[in-house]
């Protein structure tokens, strides 16, 4: 069938106001497909990089194409027609999906018919031409959409044959939680062991960093996927992995996550991130490798930033009126007393402080509190709340008090 | 016979001279049991004839330090921690009022510490802003007890009131009254307020005192006393009194204390010390008096011995050794006398 179209095609038969108002186009199509790429590129949600050069040549081939085609000449579909498969191709091989190409030929479609539809009213074409120049419009779209179906099928099968393409597919399957059955299937045809749990690495790079895959062990995958670069490995590489991550870039941050099953990848990569995340807000202490496993009340409690804040806001209001110094003091203590429940002398070990002042502290938290503190949820949540604030706190940031001095002025 | 005699005078003529000097000797003996560090020769005399005595206030009717004599929390549940965030805090600081304070608690973790002059001291104790001063300074009424009147404010609190006064030696008013009945009239001067004066003098039983004196005031008052006849010894350990005690008839100062060369030295300015002092000295002089009465007593019994015709030479050595005896004896005894008179 492609046979057929790729043969130069009589003219439409255009209405003549129709075919004029093409001719009158023919000098604009250079800026006109600038524009349509760049849209595109800014559009699509996916990294076009490297990919600019190749939707340009094929939008402003496509449009070329169809004005001459529009105006009755001799134009053969053969380069349109191989700049469209290549484009299937090229994003087969990539990784992604064929919607990304549907879409974007789709956003490409509407906006060049704005164009038209705008130089239909500027130029009074009638509707019987109009409708005429949309039906041409449609079926060239078609046959160039079958063009891209051919190269994204080529492309598919070559990159089920190319294990570095497929690995990368692998990952980004598992990090947008697909099935285990497509996991394997994916992970199959990368030629990677797919192990019962993986371990999941975020790697903070200075400047635009990256870190080949080659650097690691064959059993480690990584790509870069903002904020971070993911490596995925199995759990009993995970020590040697880390050690060559560091090898390879010594001033990165790795935040190593607990092993967990390939269908919980999506989770493990956003605790890992949450972890460096705390590592900059200062609530996790600034070590080069981050064992989220020891932070995991930390990575939990602060799932919810929001959520926190509203609750810190509500359940330490008695402490508002307090000096940000004297909250401090007294929600460092609180929690220590809710984590322990020891006596003073003990509390005022751990706190390097004299036990008359842990006395003093728990009778201010006291009057503060009153019979708050003996209802068991308060207590519960009160702990979880500072046990995730307090590292905050003390780091300096007061902005859940200053937020709330604001909104009741 | 005539060098019996002779022997006979010459034992007269020295227990004479040393009967003089045994009262002393067995005064400083018995003084330095009692804290009588030093008295020069010549003091022990102007020591015996003092009727008036102007005592500082600080180490002679009190023990020379001061002490918290209230701890009022404005909530009586804080008395704790008044205690111990001042005096965590004042650990910090210098003086006798500091000194008080601090005796409250333990050392603390104190941070950013500093004087206010005038108004009192601040820092941070285990993290908690504490300022103790003037209570005016930490937003507290001012209060009109007896001592100095300390407000403490804590994490921007007023917390409570602490008065620190005067450390009386538990017998002040006793030795006061011993020295009374000895004649000698005590004169307190004191460098605090007149309120403050007036309740120190009255606990220990002193009349006639005289608060926030200038050292050139006190000079100016032992001589109105000597102008009025009276003989003053000053006891003072304070360096800015080296004035007056240059002025007054008798300087009493401490062991290693800055005084006069030819000031009496005692361990402590404790009153009933120099009760004591007093009491020795006029043993001194009434044991010279007696020893040199006593003296020529077994002289004279040797002499008429030998006008009889009784005497012989180891006879006449004898009469003289006695002559001896007799003076340290007596000397001895009237000083041990004056020193058990004046203990009661």
């Amino acid at each position: 069938m492609e046979h057929d179209v790729t043969q130069t095609q009589q003219s439409p038969g255009l209405p003549g106001s129709a075919v004029w108002m093409l001719k009158s186009l023919e000098g604009e199509v250079r800026p006109v497909a600038l524009s349509v790429a760049r849209h595109l590129r800014d559009g699509l949600p996916a990294e076009t990089e490297g990919f600019e050069e190749l939707i340009f040549t094929a939008v402003h081939g496509a449009m070329s194409h169809f004005i001459d085609l529009g105006l009755g000449r001799a134009a053969p579909y053969t380069a349109i027609d191989d700049h469209f498969r290549k484009v299937g191709f090229k994003v087969a091989a990539m990784g992604q999906d064929r919607a990304l190409v549907d879409l974007g030929i789709n956003m490409a479609t509407s906006e060049l018919w704005d164009v038209l539809r705008r130089r239909a009213v500027e130029n009074e074409l009638s509707a019987a031409a109009l409708n005429a120049l949309n039906e041409m419009m449609s079926s060239y779209v078609e046959h160039l959409a079958k063009q891209v179906t051919t190269g994204f099928g080529a492309g598919t099968e070559a990159r089920d044959q190319d294990n570095d393409v497929a690995r990368a597919r692998l990952i980004e399957r598992m990090l947008s939680g697909a099935s285990l059955d497509e996991i394997e299937m994916q992970a199959s045809l990368g030629d990677w062991t797919l192990p019962e749990k993986v371990t999941v690495m975020a790697v903070e790079l200075r400047d635009g960093d990256r870190i080949a895959a080659d650097a690691l062990s064959p059993t480690a995958l990584t790509r870069r996927r903002d904020p971070t670069q993911v490596v995925i490995c199995p759990p009993d590489d995970a020590e040697a992995v880390t050690k060559e991550l560091r090898a390879a870039a010594p001033k990165a941050r790795v935040s190593v996550c607990w092993p967990v099953p390939p269908e919980d990848v999506p989770a493990a990569w956003r605790w890992a991130n949450r972890a460096l995340a705390l590592v900059n807000a200062r609530v996790i202490p600034a070590k080069p490798v981050i064992d989220c496993l020891a932070y995991r009340t930390e990575i939990w409690l602060h799932a919810e930033p929001v959520m926190r804040r509203q609750l810190a806001q509500e359940l330490l209001e008695p402490l508002l009126a307090e000096s940000a110094n004297s909250r401090e003091i007294l929600t460092e203590t609180l929690l220590v007393w809710l984590e322990t429940r020891e006596s003073a002398p003990a509390i005022a070990a751990v706190l390097g402080v004299h036990p008359q002042t842990i006395r003093y502290r728990w009778k201010r938290i006291n009057e503060l509190f009153g019979e708050s503190l003996r209802d068991p949820e308060f207590v519960t949540q009160l702990l979880l709340l500072l046990k995730a604030s307090v590292p905050l706190w003390v780091a300096g940031d007061q902005s859940d008090f200053d937020r709330y001095q604001q909104q009741t002025g | 016979m005539v060098l019996q005699l002779i022997i006979l005078v010459a034992g007269a003529v020295v227990a004479y001279v040393l009967g003089a000097g045994f009262p002393r000797l067995v005064a400083s003996r018995v003084g330095r049991r009692h804290g009588i560090t030093s008295v020069p020769r010549p003091a022990w005399a102007v020591a015996a004839r003092v009727d008036t005595v102007v005592l500082d206030r600080w180490g002679t009717v009190t023990t020379g330090r001061q002490k918290v004599t209230s701890v009022e929390p404005l909530d009586p549940d804080h008395l704790r921690n008044l205690r111990w965030f001042a005096g965590a805090l004042e650990h910090e600081a210098e003086g006798r009022l500091a000194r008080a304070v601090a005796r409250l608690s333990p050392r603390g973790k104190v941070a950013d510490f500093a004087v206010v002059p005038g108004s009192g001291v601040k820092g941070a104790v285990d993290r908690h802003p504490v300022r103790v001063g003037r209570p005016s300074w930490v937003g507290m009424t001012e209060r009109t007890d007896h001592g100095t009147v300390l407000g403490v404010e804590l994490d921007g609190r007023p917390l409570g009131y602490l008065v620190v006064g005067d450390e009386l030696r538990e017998d002040a008013s006793t030795s006061v009254a011993a020295l009374v009945a000895a004649g000698v009239t005590p004169v307190l001067v004191s460098d605090d307020t007149a309120r403050n004066t007036e309740h120190l003098a009255g606990a220990c039983g002193i009349e006639r005192w005289h608060p926030e004196i200038a050292p050139e005031k006190r000079e100016r008052l032992v001589a109105e006393l000597q102008e009025q006849g009276r003989t003053v010894a000053f006891a003072s350990s304070r360096e800015v009194d080296a004035g007056v005690v240059t002025a007054a008839d008798l300087a009493v100062g401490v062991a290693g204390g800055a005084a006069r060369d030819d000031a009496v030295r005692l361990e402590t300015l404790d009153v009933s010390r120099l009760g004591a002092l007093f009491a020795l000295a006029r043993g001194v002089v009434a044991g010279t008096r007696w020893g040199r009465l006593a003296a020529p007593v077994p002289a004279v019994v040797g002499a008429l011995l030998v006008a009889l015709g009784l005497g012989s030479l180891p006879l006449a050595g004898a009469f003289a050794l006695l002559c001896l005896i007799s003076a340290s004896v007596a000397g001895a005894v009237a000083v041990l006398r004056a020193r058990n008179l004046s203990r009661t």
